[in-house]
């Protein structure tokens, strides 16, 4: 049933396309979860396409934000969850040809900021605080105007400041564009390869009282001699050494592990390229593959963070499990995940609790890059649709429940994903950005059926503790390890808080943090059913 | 518009296991050509002709179920050639269940229902042809490379053993072996295998997986060394090669980019330079990384009097691999004759760092430093 009204959420993507099968069209866009005004819900903002080719292409519809107006008294769910375009009032004028959304506090006022990125110029908007942002891109340096897929914000540098990484693309344009065919000699959209790769970017914060800006340092630390198509990426510590490391996913290129080392004399930090060494760079017989989407987490539950990207029809999906040193082993097939993904191309993607019982569950939104001959003979206007899938993870084997979530299902061009806690009760939600389609959000009705406990962890300064590890320790249970983090899946932003999922049992020993500056802390008494605010260096605090 | 849901699980799992193959419905019909307009002119002559030889067996009263079969078959191969599996699949269906006898169709219907990732009923389709072709050794691998990619590792080893007992030097069967080891945790055994493996292939996946194993027991000088060896590149890569005539046929049926790229250079053979041209742009069009298509194109475009197209043509390549050394030495004999002193420097220069054998660069350097001294 279609209760768009109700929600408040309308918005239908369009990818601008005129026929000439531009390259850039069939890439899609995110979905940032921010709390922008700071009331304790999820807000939404969803990045738009645009035109493409000559004006009369028309103009259209730029990106959306929508305020979350939950009321946890409302009588029902459609009373509780309700969103509200503030778009205009925002100030934001997201009319770029639209990819993604990375979400920061770039000059830790405890307002979170938004950077967006674009086929053509990116854009930072600072937060006021107020319900409004300002433009300040030029004046704090962090313009792009290559062909940027999905950024992160990520304090490479401990000083606590956040860096900003930039995942660049190809260098198609407009006028590069070339006419490709398929096996069969009709016109399809073209491959990466067509294109010369680019290389990513870092922009390290160097703002002060006096202003912000950063610096580009991408030469000085060696990427712009690791080209390669990106377009996904994720933060997390592959090593447990407490430096933030950078995983990046490149399209038929082995994919990027920049780990960081820490600071150099210059007082640089020190990142060197380790995909291949650490056995994550191609797939467990050494063949790079078109990686999109990444995700990072606990899915055997030994303790460390894995990853998990999506592929290409005609390659499976990978999971690459972590040994705790930060050497990886290959283990699709026997976690369960290969044979579904063969024919499927995934792209966003998602490791979530979802029905709260501790272990990491799997989305993955699927649709093709190439022209499917059926579909494309049915008249439909993108022929590349796909359906979405779900794993329910059963102790570190996955199994499809596609079918038992039909919602997921359906056949879309499904690109961007993001998760969060819409509606505050304790589960992961999902929202899903589709190409030329309309957005979708589903809302999780199980996970709140098991005990949860939902932590949001904020610095000393006040800033969300992007990177901070929180173990959960129980009596008789494995010990739950969970990651803040927005980073990952595809061109989106997701929801920062912790959420453990209990399963039956709701007794906490205690919850263990290590900040992301390497300190630990540990509490106690925390009660599951809710939400807890954890400040670095303070008592929790019921939120 | 938005849509939302609500997803609540439902906890009765429809069965999708599909180990047998399906037989034919009533409604099976075969597959209609559907953009016929947009397909390469050679293509869709593949189509018709396969579909005009079918209509007609299907029309003919005095037709053997093996006549029928081999129609349904034939043109089953073209949609697998194009990668239209899901038709390719129903074709090979009705050609197996019209002449089971006949390993190839159940063979062929094996290979298109593993491409889509239905591998039980590509493990059906594979036995049923094993049983008319015993100890096949392609077969056996695929069976295998099933087994593991279900997680089944006793079938799979069982195939890969099977294998080698038909064909000892099958290196995918040995590949597939040290997988098995490899997935059951026991390195030292994959070692053993995969260095067996090694003997008889160089394949990257050999090297690669190795690698891997010797990081696990420990060795990681060797590990590095392998990794040294390991070709990462997309495209071309060189891979464990499995002999399967049958697959190779559908390869041949493809009017790609090889068949163009083929056709071109027979066309510069007889000297018809405007069709050597056209058909190396159709291979480019197909695959832009043609990179010997695209420097021959740029010596037709010379030969055919358009410089600035062969300079442009030749920068591509350059920037698509800058170390495709003939390129580098086409470019900067070209831009000599247009006077770019400059740059036929450095493409010179580029070529013989690349190929410091190369007696045409050091000759061309030698002649722009003779007419332009310094």
């Amino acid at each position: 049933m279609d209760r768009t009204a109700e929600l408040g959420l309308a918005f239908t993507h369009r990818n601008g396309m005129t026929g000439e099968l531009f390259f850039s069209e069939m890439v899609g866009s995110g979905i940032a979860l921010l709390d922008y005004d700071n009331d304790g819900d999820l807000d939404l903002y969803v990045v738009q396409g645009g035109a493409l080719g000559s004006p009369s292409a028309g103009t259209l519809a730029t990106d959306r934000l929508f305020r979350n107006d939950l009321d946890p008294t409302g009588a029902d769910r459609v009373e509780r969850l309700h969103f509200t375009d503030v778009t205009a009032e925002s100030g934001i004028v997201g009319d770029g040809y639209g990819m993604g959304a990375a979400v920061g506090d770039v000059n830790n006022d405890g307002w979170p900021d938004l950077y967006l990125t674009c086929f053509g110029g990116n854009q930072l908007w600072l937060n006021q605080g107020d319900g409004t942002f300002s433009n300040v891109t030029a004046e704090s340096g962090a313009d792009d105007d290559r062909w940027t897929t999905s950024a992160t914000f990520v304090d490479l540098d401990r000083d606590g400041r956040l860096d900003l990484y930039l995942v660049n693309y190809t260098d198609f344009s407009l006028t590069n564009h070339r006419s490709c065919v398929g096996s069969d000699g009709a016109p399809d959209y073209c491959g990466p390869r067509t294109y010369r790769p680019e290389a990513d970017r870092l922009l390290l914060n160097r703002g002060d009282a006096v202003g912000l800006r950063f610096l580009d340092v991408s030469e000085a630390l060696g990427l712009n001699a690791a080209e390669g198509p990106g377009l996904g990426v994720v933060v997390l510590d592959v090593d447990a050494d407490g430096w933030q490391d950078v995983y990046v996913t490149n399209d038929q290129e082995p994919n990027h592990l920049w780990m960081s080392r820490g600071l150099g004399d210059d007082g640089l930090p020190i990142l060197e390229e380790e995909g291949l060494v650490r056995g994550v760079a191609v797939d467990s017989l050494g063949r790079p593959q078109a990686s999109m989407g990444v995700e990072a987490g606990d899915v055997d539950g030994d303790g460390d963070t894995d990853l998990f990207m999506t592929h290409l029809q005609g390659e499976t999906n990978t999971l690459y499990t972590n040994d705790g040193q930060g050497m990886f082993l290959e283990r699709t097939t026997r976690a369960g995940l290969a044979v579904d993904s063969i024919a499927m191309t995934g792209f966003g993607t998602a490791l979530f609790d979802l029905d709260n019982d501790g272990w990491l569950d799997l989305a993955a939104v699927n649709g093709e890059v190439r022209i499917i001959a059926a579909q494309r003979a049915a008249g439909l206007d993108l022929p590349l649709r796909q359906p979405n899938q779900l794993f329910r993870n059963l102790g570190g084997v996955f199994s499809n429940w596609t079918a038992a979530a039909p919602a997921l299902g359906r056949e879309a061009v499904s690109r961007g994903l993001a998760v969060g806690d819409l509606d505050n009760d304790g589960d992961s939600d999902l929202v899903v950005s589709n190409n030329n389609g309309p957005l979708e959000v589903l809302i999780n009705e199980v996970g709140s059926r098991a005990h949860w406990l939902g932590l949001r962890l904020v610095t000393r300064e006040g800033r969300t503790a992007l990177g901070a590890e929180v173990r959960l320790y129980r009596q008789g249970q494995p010990v739950l390890l969970r990651t803040v983090r927005r980073s990952g899946s595809y061109l989106s932003s997701s929801d920062p808080r912790v959420l453990f999922g209990l399963g039956d049992h709701d007794a906490i020993d205690r919850v263990e943090v290590r900040w992301p500056d390497g300190e630990r802390e540990s509490y106690t008494q925390l009660v599951a059913g809710q939400y807890h605010e954890l400040k670095q260096g303070a008592q929790a605090s019921s939120r | 518009m938005t849509r939302w849901f609500i997803f609540g699980l439902v906890l009765v799992l429809s069965a999708c296991a599909d180990s047998t193959i399906i037989p034919l419905d009533r409604e099976f019909s075969v597959p209609t050509l559907s953009n016929e307009s947009s397909l390469d002119p050679l293509v869709r002559e593949q189509y018709r002709e396969r579909h005009r030889i079918l209509d007609q067996v299907l029309a003919s009263e005095r037709v053997s179920d093996a006549d029928k079969a081999q129609a349904y078959g034939q043109l089953g191969k073209i949609y697998h050639a194009y990668q239209r599996r899901d038709e390719a699949r129903s074709l090979y269906r009705a050609a197996h269940l019209m002449d089971p006898g006949e390993a190839r169709w159940a063979h062929l219907l094996g290979a298109a229902e593993r491409a889509v990732g239905r591998l039980p009923a590509s493990d059906a389709a594979f036995a049923a042809a094993l049983k008319l072709r015993p100890g096949d050794a392609a077969l056996h691998v695929y069976l295998g490379q099933n087994g593991l990619d279900q997680g089944q590792l006793e079938d799979a080893r069982g195939h890969f053993e099977a294998a080698l007992l038909t064909d000892p030097r099958c290196a995918r069967a040995r590949l597939g072996l040290g997988r098995v080891a490899m997935a059951e945790g026991r390195f030292e055994a994959a070692i053993e295998q995969l260095e067996m493996a090694r003997d008889e292939s160089q394949g990257s996946e050999i090297l690669y997986l190795l690698s891997t194993a010797y990081r696990q027991v420990g060795q990681g000088e060797t590990a590095a060394s392998l990794l040294d060896l390991v070709d990462t590149s997309y495209l071309r890569r060189s891979s464990v090669k499995l002999r399967d005539p049958l697959l190779a046929e559908i390869q041949g049926l493809r009017r790609d980019a090889n068949h163009y790229e083929h056709e071109g250079l027979k066309a510069i053979g007889r000297g018809d330079l405007r069709q050597a041209a056209s058909d190396l742009r159709r291979a480019i069009a197909m695959n832009s990384e043609r990179l010997e298509a695209r420097h021959n194109l740029a010596l037709v475009l010379v030969r055919l009097g358009r410089r600035d197209q062969a300079i442009e043509e030749l920068r591509q390549v350059v920037k698509i691999d800058p170390g495709f050394a003939p390129s580098h030495l086409s470019l900067a004999r070209f831009l000599h004759q247009e006077g770019e002193l400059e740059k036929a420097e450095a493409h010179y220069r580029q070529a013989l760092t690349l190929d410091p054998d190369s007696t045409e660069a050091q000759q061309g350097l030698a002649e722009l430093f003779a007419k332009a001294p310094r």
